[in-house]
């Protein structure tokens, strides 16, 4: 296991390299220019664009801006965002809690709800209650994020004024600031999670229960619960794993529509308005953030496997 | 029994009282509160003299003052001058500064602080090198600078100054001093009602009273005459989707929102507690072309895109509430002292064989005109089908192209991409049509450029009368339709929401960019 650690972590060098070089290259290609979102591209002559543009170096050849980057990138320093003015790690460090607390706690309520709705629905198969469930399922699936989260604020914020429409405050302002404004957005970016960890639990457990060994426990006499829970559902945990791990490695690189919807200053909000005004040492930080955080997560499932079935040995 | 009768009417009387006095005291201006403005666009910066963004004069308009300001009917008004005097000549102006003013640093503002703004918003401002003649910046004492010029100039210097668009507010000297580069400023102080607090970069910006704010005498006038300062605190939410600012103004999270679409204005009007309001200036929906190279560089093909369109149909389809959009055949908003119908039979002709007419003449031999727009910006997009449509009609090969905003501003600059694209502003005085209409908008390479216009610009410059401004006015109109510089496309109107706690004696929410003096929060 330490050896295959080792390896992975190793393996991430390459991967990095290609990726930062890729990202670099990719954002350059794009048509624009920062400078016309930070002074304005009406009536602004090209003389004053060149002048803030040599000021900001974007002056210089591409490649000679890559050689100049690359070194910095690759021990984490990606220059200062142009219209904040600050470090890019800085800027992604502050917007990360609050991603990372939109995304913990929708996988939370969706660890809760989804994984005894999908159990129930595969136990009880082909009761009100598994149709209930693929409804429920089908539904999340696919509605549209943002027509929900519009649907919530006005039934929850609007009409019942039960909790604020939109914004964020961090925690240091007080529990009660912090976690009304929580509430809408966690179950608008939950409820398609719900949806397909419900459809993948209910099959994988379907598939689990044919098989001759569940059969073998019932026969031994086990109680259900221990069949279900002990024999049964860890062996299925291991599809439902990538799931939970692809859908919350989507989630900690920020919900771009979640936090349009609720004015959530999250990460995916960060990336797509960097991306909007070209501001080229954001993006590039945010995509490797966004590069790691995927590498990372997938480890972290790999090693899970071994974790919940001790026949996956990594050599 | 006589004696009840008289407690009654007495009880009466006073119950009366207590009532006109509530009524009175709801009307009387309060100081006091919070405004929570759910603002529609993130800021680029917060340096004003740096950029023509449009978000910063929403947000900085009320922490910083400048010399000249636009006052109700959209004149220049003095607004940190007292007074200023051209010479006989036009080459030497002298501005009279208002004595006491303090920065929210509480250092008194001076000529020098003048002086070193100025120089400051010419070498980093995108409108600084407009002014070409300039010759020299002179401080004859505490309270006068002098701007000396190589050749006349009128009152398009004040535009200039004082325009919202890249406006030159004045800094402290020291302020200036220690910000060479544009966008970056040392400190963030101003002479303003309002001081700036704190920023978190796309999340809010907060400003609170400014105490010493010393307000002119008189009447308020928008951004001139007398600014108070009512509100404790104005917070600026950061919040780019318009259906959740509207939704925020009806859960009461927001006091004032700006930037939405004209179709949620009957849903606001039904709604409780909830004022929309109709704001102007008319913005001009215009269509620019690439006047250098390709089809369009073709005076004749232009002239057949003018005839054919029919601009109730286009700007019917750009706005679809009709209360917010209006044909005016002028190039200067219905709201501007040069509005005018000069050469307006050119305009909304939709005369299709007029437009085959052009087209015989231009030899035009079914060339492909492009036409590109804004993908995220679905007025520009359907402003753009709806031309394309109407320019097919008259046989043209016309297609529209949809491109992401920093790309479309890319294509726009190329001579070999750009061949029409639309946009919107307001151009409240013919002067300001300069930047865009002098051979270097949007490209030198794309950009219109004729004598004739250069010479109104010219005479415009040093002009000050206002009867001979019209004058010269009409004659910029009369050259854009007869030169097809530019075609417009009809005007739309913002809207701009407040709850019904949010007192505006003066109607500021109704005029141009937020301007939050003189607004008050009901208790």
């Amino acid at each position: 296991m330490g050896a295959y650690l080792v390896r992975r972590i190793l393996a991430f060098i390459p991967t990095l390299l290609i990726s930062v070089t890729l990202i670099f290259v990719l954002t350059r290609l794009v048509p624009g220019n920062p400078v016309w979102a930070l002074i304005g591209h009406q009536s602004v002559s090209e003389e004053k664009i060149a002048e803030v543009s040599r000021e900001l170096g974007l002056d210089k050849p591409v490649i000679v801006q890559y050689l100049a980057w690359l070194p910095k990138a690759l021990s984490g320093d990606f220059g200062n965002s142009i219209f904040f003015n600050r470090p890019v790690v800085q800027v992604i460090t502050e917007r990360f809690p609050v991603t990372l607390t939109l995304a913990g706690l929708a996988m939370l309520l969706t660890l809760a709800i989804a994984i005894p709705l999908g159990i129930l629905a595969a136990t009880r198969q082909n009761t009100f209650l598994d149709h209930a469930a693929s409804v429920f399922s089908t539904l999340g699936v696919s509605l549209p994020t943002f027509w929900l989260g519009f649907l919530l604020i006005i039934l929850f914020a609007v009409t019942l004024r039960w909790v604020p429409s939109s914004g964020y405050r961090p925690l240091s302002m007080g529990f009660d600031q912090w976690f009304p404004r929580l509430i809408l957005p966690v179950i608008a970016l939950a409820f398609s999670q719900i949806a397909l960890l419900v459809r993948t639990t209910r099959s994988s457990m379907l598939e689990v229960l044919e098989l001759e060994y569940v059969t073998a426990a019932r026969a031994k006499g086990l109680s259900e619960g221990k069949v279900i829970f002990k024999h049964a559902l860890r062996n299925a945990f291991i599809s439902i794993m990538t799931v939970i791990g692809l859908t919350f490695a989507l989630s900690l690189g920020g919900s771009v529509i979640i936090e349009n919807v609720f004015a959530i200053p999250g990460l995916g909000q960060l990336i797509t308005t960097a991306a909007t005004r070209r501001d080229y040492p954001v993006i590039e930080g945010g995509m490797v953030y966004l590069t790691v955080i995927s590498l990372v997560v997938n480890l972290l499932v790999d090693i899970s496997y071994s974790l919940i079935n001790p026949r996956v040995v990594y050599e | 029994m006589h004696n009840s009768l008289k407690r009654i009417t007495g009880a009466i009387a006073v119950l009366c009282l207590v009532a006109s006095a509530g009524l009175y005291a709801a009307d009387v201006p309060q100081k006091g509160g919070t405004l929570n403005v759910g603002l529609h666009i993130p800021l680029p910066t917060l340096d004003w003299q740096s950029t023509v963004a449009h978000p910063l004069p929403h947000v900085m308009g009320n922490v910083f003052e400048g010399l000249s300001a636009f006052g109700k009917d959209f004149t220049a008004v003095p607004e940190l001058a007292e007074s200023w005097q051209a010479s006989p000549d036009g080459k030497v102006w002298t501005f009279k500064l208002r004595k006491g003013v303090l920065f929210h640093n509480l250092k008194e503002m001076t000529s020098d602080d003048v002086k070193a703004s100025v120089a400051r918003w010419l070498k980093v401002g995108p409108k600084g090198p407009g002014l070409t003649t300039l010759v020299s910046l002179t401080t004859p004492d505490k309270y006068t600078f002098v701007m000396n010029f190589s050749e006349a100039i009128g009152q398009s210097l004040l535009l200039t100054l004082g325009s919202d668009e890249n406006k030159c507010v004045i800094y402290p000297k020291e302020v200036c001093d220690a910000s060479p580069k544009s966008g970056v400023l040392s400190a963030l102080v101003g002479t303003g009602p309002y001081k700036f607090v704190e920023y978190k970069e796309d999340q809010y910006v907060k400003l609170v009273r400014f105490d010493r704010y010393m307000a002119r005498e008189g009447v308020p006038d928008y951004q001139g005459g007398r600014k108070v300062a009512y509100l404790d605190q104005i917070v600026f939410w950061i919040v780019p989707e318009a259906s959740t600012r509207v939704a925020g103004l009806q859960s009461g999270d927001y006091d004032v929102i700006t930037d939405l679409p004209a179709t949620e204005y009957d849903n606001l009007k039904k709604a409780r507690g909830v004022v929309p309001i109709k704001n102007g200036p008319g913005i001009l929906m215009y269509m620019m072309f690439n006047h250098k190279t390709g089809p369009t560089s073709n005076v004749y093909i232009r002239k057949a895109i003018q005839a054919a369109l029919d601009i109730d149909e286009v700007a019917a389809a750009a706005v679809p509430n009709a209360d917010f959009r209006a044909l005016d055949p002028s190039f200067y908003p219905p709201e501007s002292a040069y509005n005018t119908s000069v050469r307006s039979e050119l305009f909304n002709q939709a005369n299709i064989e007029r437009a085959k007419q052009h087209l015989q003449k231009a030899g035009y031999k079914n060339e492909l005109i492009t036409y590109q727009v804004i993908a995220t910006n679905s007025r520009n997009v359907r402003i753009g089908v709806a031309v394309v449509e109407q320019m097919k009609k008259a046989g043209i090969n016309a297609e529209v192209r949809n491109y992401d905003l920093q790309t479309w501003v890319t294509k726009r600059r190329d001579p070999n991409s750009l061949m029409i694209y639309s946009s919107e502003g307001y151009w409240i005085d013919p002067s300001l049509y300069e930047p865009e209409f002098t051979g270097t908008f949007p490209s030198k390479e794309v950009a219109f450029s004729d004598p004739a216009v250069d010479k109104v610009f010219k005479s415009l410059a040093q002009e000050s009368d206002p009867q001979k401004r019209i004058r010269f006015g009409e004659q910029l109109q009369n050259l854009f339709f007869e030169k097809v510089a530019t075609i417009n496309l009809g005007y739309t109107y913002r809207l701009v929401a407040r709850t019904d706690k949010v007192m505006d004696p003066e109607g500021n929410l109704a005029l141009g960019n937020l301007t939050l003096n003189n607004v008050w929060l009901k208790k």
